[in-house]
C-alpha cells in the first residue's frame, strides 16, 4: 500500500519545526538542513548465475530540524525505482515511495546522554507481487550494497538511548535500541502475514586524535532479534526464521597531509546463521568485508575533488562468493553559504559466486548528485 | 591578559593552594598595597604622605652605620619609593635581597620599584617570582591582579612606541603569517549589540588561534592600540584602517568586518581578510542568520575565510574550531560587555559583566576566568589584602560550553542504535566521511533467503522455505 501523503505531511511538521528552534539548543541537530538528490547505483553480470543486470535509482529526501530547546527531528523517505533482469525471465521493475522515518531525538544531558523514539511510517512498498520480489531481494544484497535495501515494512517504533563521555584522549560512545515491526502482507497475489520479530542493538564506539593531524575512529554494533513468523495462506505454510545475530565493525582512520584529507575506511558486517522451523538456514550466514582509500583535495576555494579505491569481499557460509574492486571520484562544491553539492561516480569490477548456482563476473556503475542545504 | 584571548572551554590549571605563608605572605600584601598607594594607582586607598628629605636623611645615616641590618635597609627602600626615587629604592632593594632572597616583602618592593622605572617585564619577572612562591589564596590574586594592570600598562607603552616608528615599522616586514582580528564594526541603531564588536572580534581571534599555522596577535594589544590612534569606535572598517593597524602590531594579515541586526534580529556578518602590505582584501567571508545561531555564524565566516586563505584544517583544529564558548547569547552578549569595560580599565564594571555572564551559564569557563581575572585586577588597585580573601573565587568552570569531540560520538552512537537516513548528511559537503556499512537489513528478504542477485536467482527458495512440505 502506498501512502504517498504521509512523507508530505512528516516532511511538512519537520519543516515547520525549524521556526521553533529553540534559544540555548542543547540538541544535536541545532539547524535546519536537508538533503536530497538523484543516486544510481547498478550490476551487470555475465552469464553464469542467471542474473543480468541489477540496478536500483532513487530520490532521497532527509530533513533534521530542532524542535525547541532539547528535542530535534529528523525525517527520511525516499522514491525509489529498482529493475531486475535475468537471463531467462522477463525483466522486473519495482517503483514507489520507501517507509518514512521520524525520528526524534531528546537531549537528556547536553553532549552526554540522549534518548531517541523512531516510527517507521509504512509509506513504502511492502506488499509487491511474488515476480516484483525479485527487485526486492536483489536490492538487499549487504554485497552489493544499495542505497536502499529495503523498499517498505510494517508501522515500526524504536526507543533508543546513546551516552558519550570523554576518557583521556578517547570519546566513547555506547547506545542501545529496541525495534518493534507490526506485521504486514509481503506479497499481493497471497495471503501470507509476515511478524517480524523484535530487534535489539548495541553500540560502542571511540575515537581519538593522534596527534594534530590525525583522528580515528572504531566502532562495534551488535543487532539480535526475536524469532519472525509467517502465518500460513493457501499457498504459504506457517512457520518462523529466527535471524543470526549480526556484528557490524567499523575503522576510520582521518589524516590530513599539506592541503589533502587521507581517509582509510572499513567496515566488516558479519552475521550468524539463522534459524528456520524446516532446520538451520546455513546460507544466511555470511560476512562482508570493505575497505575504501579517499584523498580529498581542495582544487578550488569552494570545490574539493576526492578520489576514491575500494575493495570488498563477501563469503557467504563458509566459500569465497564475491570480490569487487572499485574506483570513483567525488567532486564535493560549496555552492553557496548554506548549499553543497556532491556529484560522485564510480565503477566496480569483480565477480559472484552462489554455491548451487554458479559464477559470474560483473561490473557496477554508481553515480549520485545530491545537494545539502543548510538553514 | 598575556597572551591572545582564548576563549577555551577548558578550566584553567588550578593552582596547588597551601596555607598561606604568613611569615611572607603579610608583608608581601603590605608591600603591595602601600606600594600602590605610594605609586597613586589605587584611588580609594590610603595614602601616605611621603617621607621628608630630613626622614631620608635619617634613614641613610643609620644604614650607613648599620649596613647589615636588613629591615632598616628595607626602612629606607620604602621611603625611597614613598619619594618616587625609584632608582634609589631598587638599589636598596638588591642589597637587601642580597642578604635575604626570601624577603618577600622587598621583592614585591621591587616589583613597584621596577613599574616606577617603567621597566615593565622586570617588574613582571619580580611578581612571577613571588607567585612561584606559592603565597596565600589572596596575596595571588593580589599578585594576578597587578600583573594584569601591568599588562594593560605594558601594551599602552607598546602602542606609543608603535606610533612613534611607524614609518620604520611600515619598512619592517611582519611575522609570516601573524593575524590581527579589528573590532567588528556594528552597523546597526541598537547599542545594546554594540559590545558585540568586541565579542565577535574575540570569538575569531579565539577560533583563529586554533590553526596551527597562523600566529595571532593579541586582542587587547590591538584594542589598546586603536585607543591610542582614537580609532576605537570610529567604525572605521575600511582595508587601509586595518592595514595601518596591522603594520603598528606587525600583523602580516588583518581580519575586520563589520555586523548588523536586522529586522527580527537577523544577524548578519561581513569579514575580510586584509593584507598589511598594500591594504589587498585577500579574502572575504558572509554569513546571515538569527541572533540564536550567532556562533554557527562566526564559525561559518571563519572557515569561509580559511578555506579562501587557502589553510587545510586539521582534524584537531576543526574540532576545536567548532567548539563554542557558551550557547547562552545573553551570556555572550554579557561577556562582551566585560570586554569593553576591561579595555577602557573599568575592571570592577568588567568583573561585574563576567561574573553575571558566568552566572547565566556556569559552563562558559571564559567568563569565569575573566571574572576573576577582572576582580583581582580591581583588588590590586582598590582593594585592602584583608578583603581579598572575600573575593570572587577562582576562574574555570563546571564543564565546557559544548563539547563538539563528544557531541559527534553521541551523534554516531545514536546513528548506529537508531540509523535513519539523517546519519547520510555527515557524508555530504564533509570531507574524510568514511563509508557507511549496512544499517537497514531486508529482514523478510534475509528469512527468505534471497539475498543477493544470485539468491534472487533463485527466487524460488523463498518458496523452498515457506511452501508448504
Amino acid at each position: 500500500m502506498r501512502h504517498p501523503s504521509l512523507p508530505a505531511a512528516a516532511l511538512a511538521a519537520a519543516v515547520c519545526s525549524g521556526s521553533l528552534a529553540a534559544q540555548g539548543s542543547d540538541v544535536l541537530y541545532a539547524r535546519v538542513e536537508a538533503l536530497s538528490g538523484w543516486e544510481l547505483r547498478g550490476y551487470s553480470f555475465d552469464q553464469g548465475i542467471g542474473a543480468k543486470t541489477v540496478a536500483q535509482w532513487n530520490i532521497p529526501v532527509v530533513v533534521v530540524a530542532p524542535l525547541g530547546r532539547r528535542v530535534s527531528v529528523d525525517l527520511t523517505t525516499h522514491y525509489a525505482s529498482g529493475h531486475f533482469e535475468s537471463y531467462s525471465g522477463s525483466p522486473e521493475t519495482l517503483s514507489g515511495f520507501t517507509d518514512t522515518e521520524v525520528r526524534f531525538l531528546y537531549t537528556v544531558r547536553r553532549d552526554r546522554l540522549i534518548g531517541s523514539l523512531s516510527f517507521n511510517l509504512p509509506t513504502g512498498r511492502h506488499t509487491v507481487s511474488t515476480s516484483e520480489f525479485q527487485v526486492a531481494g536483489a536490492v538487499g544484497a549487504n554485497y552489493l550494497s544499495f542505497p536502499i535495501a529495503n523498499f517498505g515494512t510494517g508501522v515500526g517504533v524504536a526507543g533508543g538511548v546513546a551516552y558519550a563521555r570523554q576518557a583521556g584522549a578517547w570519546n566513547l560512545g555506547v547506545s542501545g535500541s529496541l525495534r518493534y515491526l507490526s506485521s504486514y502482507t509481503p506479497f499481493s497475489d497471497d495471503t501470507v502475514s509476515y511478524t517480524p520479530g523484535w530487534e535489539g542493538r548495541v553500540r560502542a564506539g571511540a575515537d581519538r586524535l593522534l596527534g594534530a593531524r590525525s583522528r580515528l575512529l572504531l566502532g562495534l554494533t551488535m543487532s539480535t532479534f526475536s524469532t519472525d513468523t509467517y502465518s500460513g495462506s493457501s499457498a504459504f505454510v506457517a512457520g518462523w526464521y529466527a535471524p543470526g545475530t549480526r556484528f557490524v565493525s567499523e575503522l576510520a582512520f582521518v589524516r590530513v597531509i599539506g592541503r589533502a584529507t587521507l581517509t582509510v575506511s572499513a567496515w566488516d558486517f558479519y552475521r550468524l546463521a539463522g534459524l528456520t522451523s524446516t532446520g538451520p538456514n546455513s546460507e544466511s550466514k555470511e560476512n562482508v568485508f570493505d575497505g575504501e582509500l579517499r584523498l580529498t583535495y581542495p582544487v578550488a576555494a569552494r570545490l574539493e575533488l576526492e578520489p576514491m579505491l575500494g575493495f570488498r569481499q563477501w563469503s557467504p557460509a563458509d566459500y569465497r562468493g564475491g570480490r569487487l574492486k572499485s574506483g570513483g571520484l567525488v567532486a564535493r562544491a560549496r555552492l553557496s553559504d548554506r548549499l553543497s553539492a556532491t556529484l560522485a561516480g564510480r565503477y566496480d569490477a569483480g565477480w559472484i559466486y552462489a554455491r548451487g548456482s554458479g559464477f559470474a563476473p560483473l561490473r557496477g556503475y554508481g553515480t549520485s548528485l545530491l545537494l545539502r542545504y543548510e538553514r | 591578559m598575556c597572551g591572545p584571548l582564548i576563549l577555551n572551554t577548558a578550566p584553567p590549571p588550578r593552582l596547588r593552594l597551601r596555607r598561606p605563608h604568613f611569615t611572607a605572605a603579610l608583608p608581601v600584601c603590605v608591600a603591595l598595597v602601600c606600594a600602590a598607594c605610594a605609586a597613586g594607582a589605587p584611588p580609594g586607598g590610603v595614602r601616605p604622605s611621603a617621607p621628608s628629605l630630613a626622614d631620608i636623611a635619617s634613614l641613610e645615616t643609620r644604614v650607613a652605620e648599620h649596613p647589615d641590618d636588613a629591615q632598616l635597609t628595607l626602612s629606607l627602600a620604602k621611603a625611597y619609593y614613598a619619594a618616587d626615587r625609584f632608582a634609589d629604592a631598587r638599589r636598596v632593594l638588591d642589597v637587601v635581597l642580597r642578604a635575604q632572597p626570601a624577603n618577600a616583602e622587598a621583592r614585591g618592593y621591587l616589583g613597584f620599584a621596577y613599574e616606577g622605572l617603567t621597566q615593565y617585564d622586570s617588574a613582571r619577572a619580580v611578581y612571577t617570582q613571588l607567585l612561584a612562591t606559592r603565597p596565600g589564596k589572596s596575596v595571588q590574586r593580589l599578585l594576578s591582579g597587578r600583573l594584569t594592570l601591568l599588562t594593560h600598562k605594558q601594551l599602552q607603552l607598546a602602542a606609543r612606541q608603535a606610533i612613534a616608528r611607524e614609518s620604520l615599522l611600515a619598512r619592517t616586514p611582519p611575522g609570516a603569517n601573524t593575524v590581527a582580528v579589528m573590532p567588528f564594526h556594528y552597523i546597526g541603531s541598537d547599542s545594546s549589540y554594540r559590545p558585540l564588536e568586541r565579542g565577535l572580534a574575540a570569538l575569531v581571534l579565539t577560533d583563529l588561534s586554533r590553526v596551527h599555522d597562523l600566529k595571532l596577535v593579541e586582542r587587547d594589544r590591538l584594542q589598546v592600540l586603536l585607543d591610542e590612534l582614537a580609532l576605537a569606535g570610529t567604525g572605521l572598517v575600511d582595508p587601509a584602517t586595518g592595514a595601518r593597524s596591522g603594520r603598528l602590531v606587525q600583523a602580516a594579515q588583518v581580519v575586520q568586518g563589520q555586523f548588523d541586526l536586522g529586522a527580527a534580529t537577523e544577524l548578519r556578518l561581513d569579514a575580510t581578510v586584509v593584507r598589511a602590505a598594500d591594504a589587498h582584501v585577500t579574502a572575504t567571508g558572509s554569513q546571515a542568520d538569527r541572533l540564536q545561531a550567532l556562533f554557527e555564524v562566526e564559525k561559518a565566516v571563519v572557515l569561509q575565510l580559511l578555506t579562501k586563505l587557502g589553510i587545510t584544517l586539521t582534524p584537531a583544529e576543526r574540532v576545536a574550531i567548532s567548539e563554542r564558548p557558551t550557547r547562552d547569547i545573553q551570556a555572550f552578549l554579557l561577556y562582551s560587555r566585560g570586554l569593553e569595560a576591561q579595555d577602557r580599565g573599568d575592571f570592577g564594571a568588567a568583573a561585574r559583566a563576567f561574573g553575571s555572564a558566568a552566572q547565566r551559564d556556569p559552563g562558559f569557563g571564559a567568563a569565569a576566568r575573566q571574572a576573576a581575572a577582572s576582580q583581582a585586577a580591581r583588588s590590586a588597585s582598590t582593594t585592602p589584602p584583608s578583603d581579598l580573601a572575600a573575593a570572587a573565587g577562582a576562574g574555570g568552570g563546571s564543564g565546557a560550553g559544548r563539547s563538539p569531540a563528544t557531541q559527534a560520538t553521541l551523534l554516531t552512537a545514536i546513528n548506529g542504535a537508531v540509523p535513519t537516513g539523517a546519519s547520510r548528511l555527515q557524508g555530504v559537503g564533509t570531507p574524510g566521511a568514511p563509508a557507511q556499512p549496512p544499517t537497514d537489513p531486508n529482514r523478510i528478504c534475509e528469512g527468505a533467503s534471497c539475498d543477493g542477485p544470485a539468491r534472487a536467482a533463485l527466487i524460488g527458495t523463498v518458496f523452498i522455505i515457506l511452501k508448504r512440505p
